[in-house]
């Protein structure tokens, strides 16, 4: 018997609890960038659980594309990281506060 | 047929760019493309009155401004017999004027000479296209830039005190009037749905549909009285564009602007404040006499107004010693005439004596402007005196223009003045007690012209010299000599056009302006306005004594012999080697009479007053409506400035914010839909 | 260097609460939602669920071996031999699918030796016209409401669904031949093309230092983090 796909979303919704907690705990650039991962993992495992629910292959297909758009996300990220840590040192998020009031 | 009339008033435009733009690469600095132009629109105007002597009159729309169907603000012009006899009036002063200005300013060696040619430019297209209006809409907006024109031309030398402060002087009051002009101009148009002199295929002009309501003939649901009797509020209306004639014309209030105008250069003078500017508004009044003639009230004010602006003014000319004052106040006084002319129903008479006062008043500018520059600009006359040996030419043609200006047969103002004054005495005569007091101030003028024209002549031309200058006054040119001497034999024989009290007698004499005037196109010739004044303002001729005929005569040699009066009272008080000021001797009627019956002075006060109020206005701007603005952005701001330390700076608080508020979102969500248990 | 999360009650109760607390109202949101049964996709070569019978061939070869088949009007036998034992299976709907290779519909049967599927048979079915499916056919041609017997009984037309095979067939738009249902991906699979391509380039970009080197030492920037 098939698992019922509200058990799949609740994992997502861990999954991306978790993932939240980490962006909301952690100060370095590279962990802050593993936790969004995690969130954006979060939403795949939702897309495939839907497109099991409902029989139509698009939410994997998409799930694919969400993976290619994390891959430029992490290069852009990455690129920031670099300049974060290239004009302030570190890759504390909580360094760069320049853009505030 | 009329294609070139466009032309005339295009052509000084072109030489206003010119000038703008190349002026100063120009030989004469812009003068040149200034007579040329004007020249051509001289040729063209004539054309245009050959032409119509043959021919008919002819309107066109040029284009549509802006309207919404049945209410169509259209440009266009029209050529009829008003029109083209005022087209040849303002091209041949604008040309001499221009040519005149050669002498006067580029031979004095005057800087910013671009700016002066431009200007003229500009005024005569402005003024030019004003008599072309075949609208009162049209007619306004160049009646607005005639006054800016001016504005820029009396502050000529606008470095100067004086005249920056003259310049505003005129435009501020000009527009007083102008703002009764505008409110007038919104009236006729809603009230009529145009505001066309004419009519063209598919609409009425407003005359003829004021006419037709006030006939019978057209239901007065035909127009738009705001709930006021038709009567009252064609009178109301014909009031309002009539303050504009006032301001322009510069008829008792108003005309405290005029003699301060005198600060711009004479050639100025003459153009805009003698001949032409000031003329507009009568011409105003002229044009749209279709309408004008059905309002009795209307015409009533009108020439009391006329008559007493004319002895209002002439009296003050009495006592000035500044050259160029006596002949403001003059001017003044003229104008007085020809709106008494129009008001008494004399809607040739004004026309004519329009006509004439032009040529006369530009040559006695002129030929001030001449001894101005003999007497380095010296303005005052007890500081002249013996000019006449000096400078012959000069004297002759100024004697041309004085005689003609004081009335005296047979020059040109005797003819026209003498018809002003018939018209007012006859109509006053046939039922119009009204115009009688209209009539008597008017006459009172004649003998006070005289004196002070001669007083001035004398002054300046006569006796021993009683300064250095006046001694060996500097030599003018022939650029001053030709003007003068075209106009002074204009001043002398411009009766011709119009022998009126000559064809009583001779029905051989032709009495040409007459009859031009009289056969214009429907409901804009002068017959049809004659028939109007009768039928609505109970205009009737009546006699004195022996008919028409005498009280022709008597009229003529009453005015001609109070002219003479005046004239030799002058001769006598004047008219000696070394005269004295007797205006010493009328106490303080002289103070009076020199500040000119104090107008500037409540006038000021006036204006002074209004700027309290603005005062008022203001502090209730700064302090009320500005209060309640900064209150309220007070508000924003503190708020803002309290806000904005939400914005850390730190992303994870951004993330925490984001992630509270979805949490709060999705359960408020969740609890409303009702899929959250 | 690794660095051991630790949680601090100071500096990490607000967030936990929030994630915990967002993860609470969304379990519980998602579990009182009424979502029904997974539609699910059919296995590979199968029908999920329909209420066919196939009528096959009664007998010829299939690959590696023979068959026999028997209708008896209700159900089909089905007996392979591919040397090394019969196997014997009765047909359910779940067990047939169809493939038509030149003018020939074969029904595609997966038949469980000793319990366990021994994979694909192609079996040539009789072809009754209306059952013809092209290559790839689609489940739409199948009436399921319709008695099962010799002249009506459908006629093993099945999917042949992998889904693999339709996620590649919808990133290119190949829909006539997509075997699954989903939505045509081109633009999307070209945007995001284009997407990573200038993601790259504004990695590079971002890494790289005035002098043109790219920085490469990102692991170093641990001092000012979190211990």
């Amino acid at each position: 018997m098939a698992v019922p796909t509200s058990y799949y979303v609740v994992l997502s919704a861990a999954m991306f609890c978790a993932g939240l907690f980490g962006i909301l705990t952690r100060s370095n650039a590279l962990t802050f960038l593993m936790s969004v991962e995690l969130m954006l993992n979060a939403a795949n495992v939702n897309f495939v659980a839907f497109s099991f629910h409902h029989g139509n292959l698009t939410g994997q297909t998409f799930a694919l594309f969400a993976m290619a758009l994390a891959a430029a996300e992490v290069a852009i990220g990455i690129g920031i990281i670099v300049t974060l840590y290239r004009n302030f040192g570190g890759t504390d998020v909580t360094i760069a506060r320049e853009m505030r009031w | 047929m009329y294609e070139y009339v466009p032309a005339v008033p295009l052509l000084p435009l072109v030489a206003f760019v010119v000038a703008l733009v190349a002026g100063r690469y120009m030989p004469k600095r812009g003068a040149l493309a200034g007579v040329l132009a004007a020249a051509g629109s001289l040729v063209l105007s004539v054309a245009a009155v050959v032409e119509l002597a043959g021919g008919q009159a002819h309107a066109e729309t040029l284009f549509t401004w802006a309207g919404v169907p049945g209410l169509e603000l259209t440009v266009g012009y029209l050529v009829d017999p008003l029109s083209a006899a005022m087209l040849v009036v303002v091209s041949l002063v604008a040309v001499l004027v221009h040519v005149f200005s050669l002498g006067y300013m580029n031979d004095e060696g005057e800087t910013g000479l671009p700016r002066y040619y431009a200007g003229l430019g500009l005024f005569t297209f402005s003024m030019l296209s004003f008599v072309l209006a075949d609208s009162l809409l049209v007619a306004f907006v160049f009646f607005e830039l005639v006054g800016l024109c001016s504005y820029l031309l009396v502050g000529f030398h606008f470095r100067e005190e004086a005249p920056s402060s003259a310049a505003k002087k005129a435009f501020l009051v000009t527009r007083f009037g102008d703002y009764f002009f505008l409110v007038g101009l919104v009236g006729v148009v809603v009230t009529f749905g145009t505001s066309a002199f004419v009519g063209d295929g598919g609409s009425e002009a407003f005359p003829v549909l004021a006419e037709a309501v006030l006939a019978g003939e057209l239901s007065a649901d035909a127009v738009t009285t705001f709930g006021f009797a038709p009567e009252t509020w064609f009178a109301v209306l014909g009031l309002l564009v009539l303050g504009g004639v006032i301001g322009k014309s510069a008829q008792f209030p108003l005309h405290t602007w005029l003699p301060d105008a005198m600060e711009g250069p004479t050639p100025v003078s003459a153009l805009i404040h003698a001949a032409t500017m000031v003329a507009a508004g009568v011409y105003l009044v002229a044009r749209t006499y279709g309408f004008y003639a059905l309002l009795p009230e209307v015409l009533a004010v009108m020439a009391f107004v006329g008559g007493f602006t004319a002895l209002f003014a002439g009296t003050v000319g009495l006592v000035k010693d500044d050259l160029k004052q006596v002949l403001a106040y003059s001017t003044i006084s003229q104008y007085g005439y020809m709106m008494l002319a129009l008001g008494a129903g004399g809607y040739v008479a004004g026309f004519f004596h329009l006509t004439t006062h032009a040529v006369f008043k530009t040559l006695l500018f002129l030929g001030a402007g001449s001894v101005t520059v003999a007497m380095h600009h010296e303005e005052d006359m007890w500081e002249m005196g013996g000019l006449r040996e000096r400078m012959p030419v000069t004297y002759y043609t100024f004697l041309a223009g004085s005689l003609a200006l004081a009335g005296i047969f047979p020059f040109a103002g005797f003819w026209s003045k003498d018809e002003v004054l018939f018209e007012a005495l006859v109509h006053g005569l046939g039922g119009n007690p009204l115009l009688l007091g209209a009539y008597v101030m008017g006459l009172l003028a004649v003998p006070v012209t005289a004196f002070y024209t001669f007083r001035m002549v004398l002054l300046t031309f006569h006796g021993e010299p009683r300064s250095a200058t006046a001694e060996d006054p500097e030599p003018v040119r022939w650029n001053v000599k030709g003007p003068l001497v075209v106009l002074g034999v204009l001043a002398t024989v411009a009766g011709v056009v119009n022998l009126v009290p000559v064809h009583e007698f001779v029905p051989a004499v032709p009495e040409v302006l007459h009859d031009w005037l009289f056969h214009g196109p429907e409901g804009l010739d002068g017959e049809h306005y004659e028939e109007l004044t009768r039928r609505f303002a109970g205009y009737t001729a009546g006699t004195l004594v022996a008919g028409e005929a005498g009280t022709v005569l008597v009229s003529a040699g009453v005015s001609l012999a109070l002219g003479l009066a005046g004239v030799v009272g002058a001769y006598r008080l004047y008219g000696v080697a070394r005269p004295t000021e007797h205006t010493d001797r009328l106490g303080a009627v002289e103070t009076v009479l020199y500040d000119g019956y104090y107008q500037d002075e409540y006038q000021v006060w006036l204006a002074d007053r209004t700027a309290d109020l603005a005062k008022v206005a203001n502090r209730f701007d700064q302090g009320v409506v500005d209060g309640v603005v900064d209150g309220v952005s007070s508000v924003g701001l503190l708020s803002g400035r309290r806000l904005r330390r939400v914005q850390t700076g730190v992303v994870t608080s951004y993330a925490l914010a984001i992630a509270v508020g979805l949490t709060v979102v999705l359960v408020v969500v969740g609890l409303v839909g009702g899929w959250l248990p | 260097m690794t660095t051991r999360p630790r949680l601090r009650l100071g500096r990490h109760l607000l967030p936990g609460l929030v994630a915990v607390g967002l993860f609470v109202v969304l379990a519980v949101g998602v579990l009182a939602a009424p979502l029904g049964a997974a539609a699910g996709f059919p296995a590979e070569g199968s029908l999920a669920e329909a209420n066919v019978t196939a009528e096959l061939a009664d007998g010829g070869s299939v690959d590696g071996g023979s068959y026999a088949s028997e209708f008896d009007g209700s159900t089909t036998r089905v007996t392979v031999d591919r040397g090394d034992g019969t196997v014997a299976h009765t047909l359910t709907a779940a067990d047939v699918a169809a493939e038509r290779e030149g003018d020939t519909t074969y029904a595609v049967v997966s038949v469980p030796a000793d319990g366990e599927r021994v994979g694909l048979e192609r079996i040539p079915m009789v072809d009754h016209g209306e059952a013809a499916a092209g290559p790839g056919a689609q489940v739409e041609g199948v009436d399921r409401s319709a008695e099962p017997g010799p002249e009506t009984g459908v006629h093993a037309v099945a999917r042949r669904g992998s889904i693999t095979e339709t996620i590649g067939y919808a990133m290119f738009d190949l829909r006539s031949v997509q075997p699954l249902p989903a939505e045509s991906f081109l633009v999307v699979l070209l945007l995001v093309a284009v997407v990573l391509d200038a993601a790259l380039e504004a990695a590079v970009y971002l890494a790289r230092r005035g002098d043109d080197e790219v920085l490469t030492a990102i692991g170093r920037g641990e001092e000012g983090g979190e211990p």
